[in-house]
């Protein structure tokens, strides 16, 4: 009888629960010092706790968690293998450095109350990544996806009386709300064609396994069910990954929300792109009943030929900006083009493997250095006041440790040699050839060479003559620390691909793919419990 | 018995045709309380929608899926597990209607805002945003 471990099910439960504590404590409390560091502890116990369970993930396999007690198909379960637990690593890591360096960002408040809020909408947020990051039942992922993004129309909305703000927070917040209520649909269609929620039940279904298994055959005709609802989830988690043509919404959110949230915004794409990798290819992978009338190959076309439109897209519009962050956003819409690129590029099995691998590797890149980025841009524009790139020209000199970490961020976007960022483009290109796809080779360049004139203005921000009389921005250590560590993290991680972490990437890569592990845990563990 | 899936066929085509009106209400009415209104609407369409997922047919009616006995005889049981609806579509609503709930709270305040700020709440006028 295996015991669960409760650390692998205490991340969001805590996570939620402390965050719903902080406006309460505000009461109480009215120093601002003890919720920037009670927010920081929390950050850095996720971290640790997310990095005990990748630990005990990559050493023992894949990792169930039932809630409650309730047995698999019938309560929900945390399924936890190398995937989601890398990437959940990599998401609290990253949450962490954003809230220490808020404290920076909001050291022009004056009330602790008004800390209390920002740290409340921060931890809902992770709550909700690192809840949909772990989730292996359908339902569960929309709930925790709707504490994710009801966490970001807030933070969105956060400057209330700033017209921009609340322009782009009802924008965002209405297509994201319509998006969310399809995917409830599409969990219902699940439930009514599968007759279960959970996802390596759902698993073992579409590939047509039903002996043993608790929640029964199917009902009625589950393949119409599946088809719609399979293209609604994909619709929608596109759609909060702002894959072109629904990417309207992320520039204007990701340059009104506060500059620490901003910084998490890559991490919420990415964990919208973990979600279709996961229905795409651990639930619904190239041996299930999806793939055999070419529904999943189209899906996955089509994906491959939005990611190519992105990817130029955002790298035109990068051009023409003026704000800082509005660039980046642009930039983010340009590399999560890169990665369903890769993912697109799946539909052939013979590639699946080097696709994936690529795809996963260029989410880690791009949110790590995109988070370095806006993390930096917290302490440079609390020093102008503003965000227009012009003014922040050369305001990274007098500053070497930020003005070198926004180096390595971006020429690790663009992808220069020893970063990890060109192994990725590399593997894309790689797998395009493979897949025997010039075409979708060539765009990687070309979208590359595109996305170079925006980031030439950001390099600016080192590189650029400062003007004179301008004001000088102070050293800020509670961001330049965090921004430097993401950045060395650039460095380790390119210079580490070729002596071992690919090896771990291509372990991350074949656990998308390969459902055999994620569905043999559940399976076990439901025979446990209800022996037939 | 005829007559019975007739109607449940309509019950379910209507409501395909309330999401497709609601879903054209949120994206042609420039009014954002109109938008607001138009998707509790279409979010209450689809928990419907989902409820009659869960819908049985039982002769001669299905019933909750309360145990009303307790403790229930084996008799009972039997009954109970032969007619009562599946309780699970009714459980995820209810989580959903709380997020709705959430959710347009948000969005009339955010609507609030926008009034105080802009003095109205059509869309076409709240545009400072560009590029």
């Amino acid at each position: 009888m295996v015991v669960p471990d409760i650390v692998h099910g205490l991340v969001p439960p805590m996570l939620i629960s402390f965050s719903f504590i902080t406006p309460l404590l505000s009461l109480i409390i009215k120093s601002k010092r003890f919720f920037m560091v009670y927010a920081s502890l929390l950050g850095l116990l996720t971290s640790v706790l997310s990095l005990v369970i990748a630990i005990d993930v990559f050493r023992e396999g894949v990792v169930l968690y039932p809630f409650g007690g309730w047995p698999p198909p019938i309560g929900i379960a945390y399924i936890i293998d190398k995937l989601n637990a890398a990437i959940a690593l990599l998401a609290a890591f990253i949450f962490t450095l954003s809230i220490i360096s808020s404290s920076v960002y909001l050291r022009r408040y004056q009330k602790a109350s008004t800390l209390a809020y920002f740290y409340t909408i921060l931890l809902a947020i992770f709550t909700g990544a690192m809840g949909s990051l772990y989730t292996g039942d359908t339902f569960n992922l929309f709930v925790m996806m709707e504490v994710m993004c009801i966490g970001l129309y807030t933070a969105v909305a956060f400057h209330r009386s700033r017209a921009e703000a609340v322009e782009a927070a009802i924008k965002y917040s209405f297509v994201s709300i319509i998006a969310l209520v399809l995917y409830f649909f599409a969990a219902v269609l699940f439930y009514s064609g599968f007759q279960t929620l959970n996802m390596a039940d759902l698993a073992l279904k579409a590939r047509g396994n039903t002996s043993g298994l608790v929640s029964g055959g199917f009902f009625g005709n589950y393949i119409a069910d599946l088809v719609f609802a399979l293209a609604l989830t994909v619709w929608v988690f596109t759609l909060e990954s702002a894959l072109v043509p629904n990417h309207f919404w992320l520039p204007d959110a990701i340059s009104e929300a506060p500059t620490p949230v901003s910084a998490v915004f890559p991490v919420a794409e990415s964990v919208a792109v973990y979600v279709i990798i996961r229905y795409m290819f651990t639930v619904f992978g190239p041996d299930s009943v999806v793939a055999e009338g070419r529904a999943r190959d189209t899906i996955l076309v089509i994906l491959l030929v939005l990611g190519a439109i992105a990817s130029i897209v955002g790298g035109i519009m990068m051009a023409i900006q003026r704000d800082a962050k509005r660039l980046l956003g642009y930039s983010s819409i340009s590399h999560i083009g890169f990665i369903y690129m890769a993912i697109g590029l799946a539909f052939s099995n013979s590639v699946m493997h080097r696709a994936l691998t690529a795809s996963i590797l260029h989410m880690i890149n791009y949110t790590i250095s995109s988070s370095l980025l806006f993390i930096s841009l917290i302490s440079i524009e609390s020093a102008v006041g503003g965000r227009n790139i012009d003014d922040l020209t050369g305001l990274g000199r007098s500053l070497p440790l930020l003005g070198f970490s926004i180096t390595i961020g971006v020429l690790n976007l663009i992808g220069i040699p020893p970063l990890s960022g060109f192994y990725s483009k590399f593997l894309i290109y790689q797998a395009a050839l493979e897949a025997s796809q010039p075409i979708v080779a060539v765009i990687t360049i070309v979208a590359t060479a595109l996305t170079l004139m925006g980031y030439i203005k950001l390099l600016y921000i080192v590189f650029g003559k400062p003007s004179i009389g301008g004001e000088k921005p102070e050293k800020q250590l509670a961001v330049s620390i965090p921004a430097t560590v993401l950045a060395l993290l650039c460095i380790l991680l390119g210079l580490s691909i070729t002596i071992g972490f690919m090896n771990i990437l291509e372990e991350i890569a074949a656990s998308a793919y390969s459902h055999e592990q994620y569905t043999e845990v559940f399976y076990n563990y439901m025979e446990q419990l209800f022996p037939r | 018995m005829e007559v019975e899936s007739f109607l449940f066929n309509i019950v379910i085509l209507s409501m395909f045709v309330n999401m497709a009106i609601a879903l054209y209400g949120i994206f042609t009415r420039p009014s954002l309380i109109k938008k607001i209104i138009s998707l509790t609407i279409f979010s209450d369409t689809v928990n419907t929608l989902a409820i009659v997922v869960g819908f049985r047919h039982a002769i001669p009616n299905p019933i909750p899926p309360v145990v009303v006995e307790i403790p229930p005889s084996s008799q009972y049981l039997r009954l109970f597990v032969s007619r009562a609806v599946d309780p699970l579509p009714q459980a995820l609503v209810l989580t959903a209607i709380v997020i709705g709930l959430a959710v347009v709270l948000f969005l009339m305040f955010t609507t609030l805002q926008i009034y105080r700020i802009y003095g109205t709440t059509d869309v076409r006028k709240v545009s400072k945003l560009r590029g």
